[in-house]
C-alpha cells in the first residue's frame, strides 16, 4: 500500500488550495441540484446550514462538540495510515474506549474521586488499544486483512454496546445505561454549552501526534514504513513492532475519543453513541492528507457541516445524510483529481 | 429449538433451506468479487454497492409493483456504482481501499437519502406487496428430505443456482475470462499481447456491481420486504471474506456463502430458542465467523498477484518499469 | 504458409524471401536526454543480428521504436523501403515484428498453452478452443525444434524454459523479425548454448533477429553482423566474422578497456568476517544459501561471481539480518551475528550498499538528509532522546553532497529527483560515512552510466586500499574479475570455487559457474 499519495506533497501550495476550494464549489453545485430536485431551494438550506452551525456561539460550540470525537478518530487513522496499516476500525475502538469508560466510571471499586476521571481516560485509552492490537496481532502474525477484521470488530463492538444497555448496565429507563458518577465527568469549558475539556485532549493529542511523526524517531520509523517497507527492513527499523504499536496507539486514541463522549457528553453509555465517528474519521484524515494538524481544522469545518445540516434538517426537512453525500462526493473528486497532482 | 434439535433431521433440513435462503444475495455479491479480484481489484464498496441496490430495488418495486423490474433497476444502478468505483481506480489510478470506503460512505448517504426524500411523510416504514414467491420445481421438489429445502424456493435461489456454473465457464471457458485472469495476474505480461487492461478491469467491475446490486435488492425485495439504512449490516464485507475463503472458485465461493448463510440461520434459530444464550450477542455471530474464516484462510496468499495496484499505463508505451531513467 | 499463423503479416512468409527490416535516420529526446541521435539499422532475413552497446547507449530505445513501444521524434521504420506506421505493439505484431524483453512477459499461474493463446486468434471468440490451440502450438515448436511442455504453469519453468516460451509467444504472431533484448542476462552457458542453436534455427528458416546486448561474448559466437551504439549514436555495422573483440570494445567505449587493475598489492589484514555451513532457506521456502563458508580479510575485496539466482540475495541477507538462518554460523570480527536484529548487525559495524536502491535502499519520496541517516537514525550524533537533531543531520547530509559531488539542489531535495547515478551516490556515501568493518556492495553498478561506474569504482578500490574488508556481489563478470583480490564462484548456494586474482580469468571462471567441469563450453567465446 502506498501512502505516497495520500499524504502532504510537495506540490505548490496556492494550487493544492486553489484545486480543493474549486472541488468544494463543485460538490456544492451537484448538492445544489440534488437539493433542488427533491424541491429544496439550495441556497435556503446552505444558508441554514451556515447559520446552524456559526449563527451563535452556542452554535460554533456544538461543532467543537462534534469535531472532538472525529478529531481523534482522524488522528488515529492518520496515524495507522501512515504507517501502511488501514485502520478502518476506529468506530469499533470508540465503543470499546466508551464501554471501559462507562465501566470504570460507575467506580464500583470506590476510587476517591479525584482518580475517578482519569481512571476513566486511560481505561478508555487502554481499551482501544486493546481492541486494535487484535487486528493488528491478526495482521503481522498471519497476514490477516486488517480492513476486514476492523470492520467485522466494529459490528462485534456495536454489538456488545447493544448487549450491555439492554442487559447486565440496563438502566431501565432510556436506551442507555446507568450513570456514572460525578466525579467522572469533564468540566465544561465554555459555560451555557456542551463543550467539555474533551475538546482540549483532542487538540493536546494533535499537537503530539505531529510532533511525534515530524521530529521522533518512532515517528521517523513510521513515516519509512508507510513510504517503503523494505527501505525500513533493510535500515534495521523493527517493522513488526513498529507497525503494532502504531496501530495499538491508533486504537487507543479512538478509545479516548469514546472516552470523551461519556465523560464529556453523556454520562452514560447511550444507544447509538457513534453515528460513524471511526468513518467520518477517515474522511476528516484523507481530507487532512494525513497531517495531524490539518485534521483539527478538517474536523471543525466537517463539525461544522454536521451540525449545520442538522440545523437545516429541522427547519427544512432536508435529510442529514446529505452530508455523508457532500463528504463522499468531495473525496471521490479530490481522487479523481489527485492524478493532476502527482508527478 | 432445544439442544435435542440437533439430532433431529428436519432441524437440519430446515436449517438447510433457510441457509439457502439466506445465502442467495451473498451468492450473488461474491460471484461478482471473485470476477472482480480476479481482474485485480479490490473492491471494498460492496457494502455500498448492495445497499443501493436494496434502495433502488425496493423504490422500483413499490412504484411499478413489478419484482423483476425492480432486480432489473438494481443491476443497472450497481452497474453505474461499479463503474464509478472503476473510473476513479482504474483510470485515475486511486487507491482501491480508500475508494471503496469512500464509496460506502456515499453510498450509504445516498441510499439513506433517496429513501427519505421518497417517504418523507410516511409515519410508518412502508411495506412491499409484491414478493417473490417460492416457486416448488414440479419434479425436483418432490425429492425426498432435501427436495423442497433445495427446490421449493424463490425464483432467485434458482438465479443463484444457474449463476454459479455461468460465471465458471465465464472465467475457465471463455478468452474474456482468460483475459481476466492474466490481467489480474500480470497486467504488463497482457498489456504487452495487446488486451486492454483497462476495459477488462472496467467489465469486471461493471459485472460485480452489478451483481452486488442484485445481491443488495436480493435482500430487500425478496426477503425483507423493506428498506431500512442499515440493512446490509456488514454483509459487504463478509463477501470479500467469502471469496478468499473460496479461493477465487465459483463453485467454492458459493459453498463458503451457503456456510455463512448457515450461520446465520443457526444464529436465528438460537435466538428465539430460549435456550437461554445471550439473544443480544448472538448477532455478532457471523462476524465473528468471518474473523475466524480470515484468520485461518492464510491471510494474504492466494489473492491475484496484481491485485490493488493500480496500471497507469494503457496500450501504447508499457509501464514505467521497462522504461529507465539512466538507460537508453 | 501453415493456417495457424495468422497471415497479417507485412512481411513476405515464405521460407526463402528476402526482407529488409529498417530504421531510418531515427531520433528521440527525452526532455534534454538525447537517447538516439540519427541511428540507421538494419535487419535481414536469415540473418543473427546483434546491437552491441554499454547501459545507456541507446540500444532499448531504438528497439522500443521498433516494436512500437516508443514513437521517434524524427526517422522512421520502413520495410523493403515502404514506410511503417507503428502507434502501439500491436502494429509491430501486425507488421511482423515480435519482441521477447529481458523481463518476461507472461502470466507465472497460468500453463504455457494458456499464456501462449492469450490475445491470439487462437483463443478464439467466445469459447477457448484448447484442443485445436494445442494442436497449433505443438506443430510450431516441432517445426522449429523447441522443446516445451504445453501444460506446465509457467511459475515451475526454468529460466531457460520460459524464454523459449516468450520466442515461441512471437512466433506464434507471426513474428518474421525478432528482438531480444538482452536474452542472455539470466541464462546459464548451458542455457545460452542453447539459445544460440535455436536463433540459428530461426535464422535458417528465414527469420531475422535481433540481439540487443551488452556482452562481448554472444555477440562473436553467435551473430552474422554487429551493430555498435555508443551514447545514442550508431557507430556501424560490420559483419562479425571481419571483426574481433578488442575493435569491438574500442568502438563501444570510444578508447580501450583501462583494466582498471588494482594499484596496490594483497596484503590483507586479519579475518573480519567468517561465515561456516551456512544454511538458509529462501522466501519460496526453497533452499538458498547451502552450507556455505566463506571469509573476508580486512583491505581486501572478496567478488562473488555467478549467474544470477544462484544465492546471491540470500548470501547479502543472511550477513545483514534479513533472513533467517537455519544453521551455521557467521562471525563478524570475532562476535556471532547469526540471526541477529539488523539494526543490531548494522550498529555492529556492517554497511550494505543494496542491488535495488529504489526498493531497498532508499525512501524516494522522502528528502536527501532523511535518507542519509535512513540507516543510523538511531545513532546518538543524529537523535537526543528519541528525536531527530533536523540540524546536525542536514550538514551531515551537505557533507556527504559535498565529498561525493552529488548533483541536487540540496539536502532537501527529494531523494526520487535525483538521477540514478547520484541516488547510488548517496547510498554510497551514506554507508562510507559510517565507516563500516564489512561493506556488501551488490549489483553496485546496476542501471548507471559509464562516469557513475568508474566513480563508483573508484571509490571501491580507495576504501579497499584503506582497510575495509568488501565483499562484491555481481552478475558482472568483467566487473568482479576487475576489482577483486578473491574471486568466489557462488552456484547453487555455496561456494563452487575459489580463484586468485592471479589465476581469475574469464574461462576459469566461467567452468566454475558451470559446474560441470567441461573445459569446452559449446558457444561461449572467451
Amino acid at each position: 500500500m502506498n501512502t505516497a499519495a495520500l499524504t502532504v506533497g510537495g506540490t505548490d501550495r496556492v494550487r493544492e488550495i486553489a484545486t480543493a476550494f474549486g472541488l468544494t464549489l463543485l460538490v456544492a453545485a451537484l448538492c445544489a441540484v440534488l437539493l433542488a430536485v427533491t424541491g429544496v431551494n439550495p441556497l435556503r438550506a446552505y444558508l441554514e446550514i451556515v447559520r446552524g452551525a456559526f449563527g451563535s456561539p452556542n452554535a460554533i460550540a456544538e461543532c467543537l462538540v462534534y469535531a472532538t470525537p472525529i478529531t481523534l478518530t482522524a488522528l488515529s487513522v492518520i496515524l495507522c495510515f501512515r504507517c501502511g496499516l488501514w485502520n478502518i476500525g476506529a468506530d469499533g475502538q470508540v465503543y470499546i474506549g466508551a464501554i471501559a469508560a462507562v465501566g470504570v466510571g460507575f467506580n464500583t471499586m470506590n476510587l476517591p474521586g479525584a482518580l475517578v476521571l482519569p481512571a476513566m481516560l486511560v481505561a478508555g485509552f487502554a481499551a482501544g488499544a486493546a481492541y486494535a492490537a487484535i487486528p493488528a496481532f491478526l495482521r503481522l502474525r498471519f497476514g490477516s486483512s486488517e480492513v476486514i477484521v476492523t470492520i467485522m470488530m466494529n459490528f462485534l463492538a456495536a454489538t456488545f454496546a447493544i448487549y450491555l444497555i439492554g442487559g447486565p448496565w440496563a438502566s431501565g429507563i432510556t436506551p442507555a445505561t446507568g450513570p456514572i458518577v460525578s466525579s467522572g465527568v469533564l468540566p465544561i469549558i465554555i459555560p451555557g454549552t456542551r463543550l467539555s475539556a474533551g475538546f482540549i485532549i483532542a487538540l493536546l493529542a494533535a499537537a503530539i501526534l505531529s510532533r511525534v511523526l515530524s521530529s521522533s524517531v518512532f515517528g521517523f520509523q513510521v513515516r519509512t514504513i508507510g513510504q517503503n517497507i523494505n527501505a525500513a527492513k533493510y535500515a534495521g527499523i523493527r517493522v513488526n513492532r513498529t507497525m503494532f504499536l502504531s496501530f495499538a496507539a491508533g486504537g487507543g486514541l479512538a478509545g479516548l475519543a469514546g472516552f470523551g463522549e461519556i465523560a464529556g457528553i453523556y454520562h452514560n453509555l447511550p444507544a447509538g453513541l457513534s453515528p460513524g465517528f471511526g468513518y467520518t474519521g477517515i474522511v476528516v484524515a484523507l481530507l487532512a492528507k494525513l497531517n495531524p494538524v490539518r485534521a483539527v481544522v478538517v474536523a471543525f469545518l466537517l463539525g461544522a457541516l454536521n451540525v449545520g445540516a442538522d440545523s437545516m434538517q429541522r427547519a427544512l426537512g432536508v435529510p442529514v445524510s446529505i452530508v455523508a453525500i457532500m463528504e463522499g462526493l468531495l473525496i471521490l473528486l479530490i481522487l479523481a483529481a489527485r492524478l493532476i497532482d502527482r508527478r | 429449538m432445544t439442544l435435542h434439535s440437533f439430532v433431529e433431521i428436519t432441524f437440519w433440513i430446515s436449517l438447510l433451506a433457510a441457509s439457502i435462503r439466506i445465502a442467495t444475495p451473498l451468492i450473488f455479491a461474491s460471484l461478482g468479487e471473485t470476477v472482480v479480484e480476479r481482474a485485480g481489484l479490490l473492491n471494498v464498496g460492496v457494502e455500498g454497492m448492495m445497499a443501493l441496490g436494496a434502495v433502488s430495488g425496493f423504490l422500483a418495486a413499490f412504484y411499478s409493483a413489478n419484482a423483476w423490474i425492480a432486480f432489473l433497476v438494481a443491476i443497472v444502478v450497481g452497474s453505474l456504482a461499479g463503474l464509478i468505483f472503476g473510473l476513479l481506480t482504474v483510470v485515475r489510478g486511486a487507491d482501491q481501499i480508500v475508494t471503496g470506503i469512500v464509496l460506502n460512505i456515499l453510498a450509504l448517504g445516498v441510499a439513506s437519502f433517496v429513501y427519505q426524500n421518497a417517504f418523507a411523510s410516511a409515519n410508518n416504514v412502508p411495506q412491499l406487496h409484491v414478493t417473490t414467491a417460492p416457486l416448488a420445481l414440479p419434479w425436483l421438489s418432490n425429492i425426498p428430505w432435501v427436495g423442497r429445502a433445495l427446490f421449493a424456493q424463490s425464483p432467485l435461489v434458482y438465479l443463484a443456482y444457474l449463476l454459479v456454473p455461468v460465471f465458471w465457464f465465464l472465467l475457465e471457458r471463455t478468452p474474456w475470462g482468460l483475459n481476466t485472469k492474466a490481467v489480474g495476474e500480470h497486467p504488463e505480461a497482457a498489456d504487452s499481447l495487446g488486451i486492454d487492461v483497462w476495459r477488462v478491469r472496467l467489465q469486471a467491475i461493471i459485472l460485480g456491481g452489478a451483481m452486488a446490486g442484485l445481491g443488495g435488492a436480493t435482500i430487500a425485495v425478496a426477503q425483507v420486504g423493506a428498506y431500512v439504512d442499515g440493512m446490509i449490516a456488514g454483509r459487504g464485507f463478509i463477501v470479500l471474506a467469502i471469496v478468499v475463503f473460496g479461493g477465487w472458485n465459483p463453485w467454492r465461493v458459493a459453498f463458503a456463502s451457503l456456510f455463512f448463510g448457515a450461520a446465520e440461520a443457526l444464529q436465528l434459530r438460537l435466538q428465539i430458542s430460549g435456550m437461554g444464550l445471550p439473544n443480544q450477542l448472538l448477532p455478532g455471530l457471523p462476524y465473528l465467523l468471518t474473523i475466524v474464516v480470515v484468520v485461518f484462510v492464510a491471510g494474504r496468499a492466494g489473492y491475484p498477484a496484481a491485485i490493488n495496484q493500480p496500471y497507469l499505463r494503457r496500450g501504447l508505451t508499457i509501464m514505467p518499469k521497462l522504461f529507465q531513467k539512466s538507460d537508453g | 504458409m501453415p493456417a495457424f499463423v495468422s497471415n497479417t503479416s507485412e512481411i513476405d512468409v515464405s521460407r526463402s524471401a528476402q526482407w529488409t527490416l529498417s530504421a531510418i535516420s531515427v531520433t528521440k529526446r527525452y526532455g534534454s536526454v538525447q537517447a538516439n541521435t540519427n541511428v540507421s539499422l538494419d535487419l535481414r532475413a536469415g540473418e543473427v543480428h546483434a546491437l552491441l552497446g554499454e547501459n545507456g547507449a541507446g540500444k532499448s530505445t531504438i528497439m522500443k521504436i521498433l516494436y512500437g513501444m516508443v514513437l521517434p521524434d524524427e526517422g522512421h521504420v520502413e520495410i523493403d523501403g515502404r514506410p511503417l506506421t507503428l502507434l502501439s505493439p500491436r502494429d509491430a505484431i501486425h507488421a511482423g515484428i515480435g519482441m521477447v524483453f529481458q523481463h518476461f512477459m507472461l502470466v507465472p499461474t497460468l500453463t504455457v498453452l494458456e499464456n501462449l493463446t492469450l490475445g491470439t486468434h487462437l483463443a478464439g471468440q467466445y469459447m477457448l478452443r484448447k484442443s485445436q490451440a494445442r494442436r497449433a502450438l505443438t506443430e510450431i515448436a516441432r517445426r522449429y525444434r523447441i522443446g516445451i511442455n504445453l501444460d506446465r504453469k509457467v511459475s515451475s519453468l526454468s529460466v531457460g524454459e520460459q524464454q523459449r516460451v516468450e520466442i515461441l509467444k512471437a512466433l506464434v504472431r507471426g513474428a518474421r523479425a525478432l528482438i531480444l533484448d538482452e536474452p542472455t542476462a539470466v541464462l546459464t552457458p548451458a542455457e545460452i548454448a542453447d539459445l544460440g542453436v535455436t536463433l540459428r534455427e530461426l535464422a535458417a528458416e528465414g527469420h531475422g533477429v535481433v540481439i540487443v546486448t551488452h556482452k562481448l561474448a554472444e555477440v562473436l559466437s553467435i551473430s552474422d553482423r554487429v551493430s555498435v551504439m555508443r551514447q545514442g549514436r550508431m557507430i556501424g555495422t560490420w559483419r562479425t566474422q571481419d571483426t574481433n573483440a578488442d575493435e569491438l570494445v574500442v568502438r563501444m567505449i570510444g578508447r580501450n578497456l583501462d583494466e582498471a587493475r588494482l594499484a596496490s598489492e594483497h596484503r590483507p589484514g586479519k579475518i573480519v568476517v567468517e561465515m561456516k555451513e551456512v544454511l538458509t532457506r529462501n522466501r519460496r521456502g526453497l533452499r538458498g544459501l547451502d552450507s556455505l563458508s566463506l571469509q573476508i580479510s580486512a583491505g581486501e575485496i572478496v567478488g562473488i561471481a555467478g549467474v544470477e539466482g544462484n544465492g546471491q540475495g540470500e548470501l547479502a541477507e543472511a550477513l545483514t539480518g534479513l533472513c533467517r538462518i537455519d544453521s551455521g554460523d557467521i562471525t563478524l570480527n570475532g562476535i556471532s551475528i547469526v540471526n541477529r536484529p539488523t539494526a543490531e548487525i548494522i550498529a555492529a559495524g556492517v554497511g550494505h550498499v543494496p542491488e535495488d536502491r529504489h526498493r531497498d535502499g532508499g525512501v524516494l519520496s522522502f528528502s536527501l538528509t532523511e535518507n542519509a541517516i535512513l540507516v543510523d537514525h538511531r545513532s546518538p550524533s543524529f537523535q537526543r532522546h528519541g528525536f531527530i537533531d533536523r540540524h546536525t543531520a542536514a550538514s551531515f547530509t551537505q557533507r556527504l553532497i559535498n565529498d561525493f559531488s552529488i548533483l541536487c539542489s540540496g539536502p532537501d531535495a527529494e531523494f526520487g529527483d535525483l538521477s540514478g547515478g547520484n541516488q547510488q551516490k548517496l547510498v554510497f556515501a551514506r554507508e562510507l560515512a559510517r565507516s563500516p568493518k564489512l561493506l556488501i556492495a551488490m549489483q553496485p553498478t546496476r542501471g548507471l552510466d559509464v562516469g557513475a561506474i568508474e566513480y563508483v569504482h573508484k571509490r571501491l578500490l580507495e576504501q579497499r586500499t584503506a582497510g575495509m574488508a568488501i565483499l562484491l556481489i555481481s552478475t558482472e563478470l568483467e566487473e568482479v574479475l576487475a576489482l577483486s583480490d578473491r574471486v568466489l564462484v557462488l552456484r547453487n548456494g555455496r561456494i563452487a570455487g575459489a580463484l586468485a586474482r592471479s589465476e581469475a580469468t574469464m574461462e576459469a571462471v566461467g567452468e566454475l559457474m558451470l559446474g560441470s567441469g567441461r573445459t569446452e563450453t559449446d558457444g561461449i567465446a572467451a
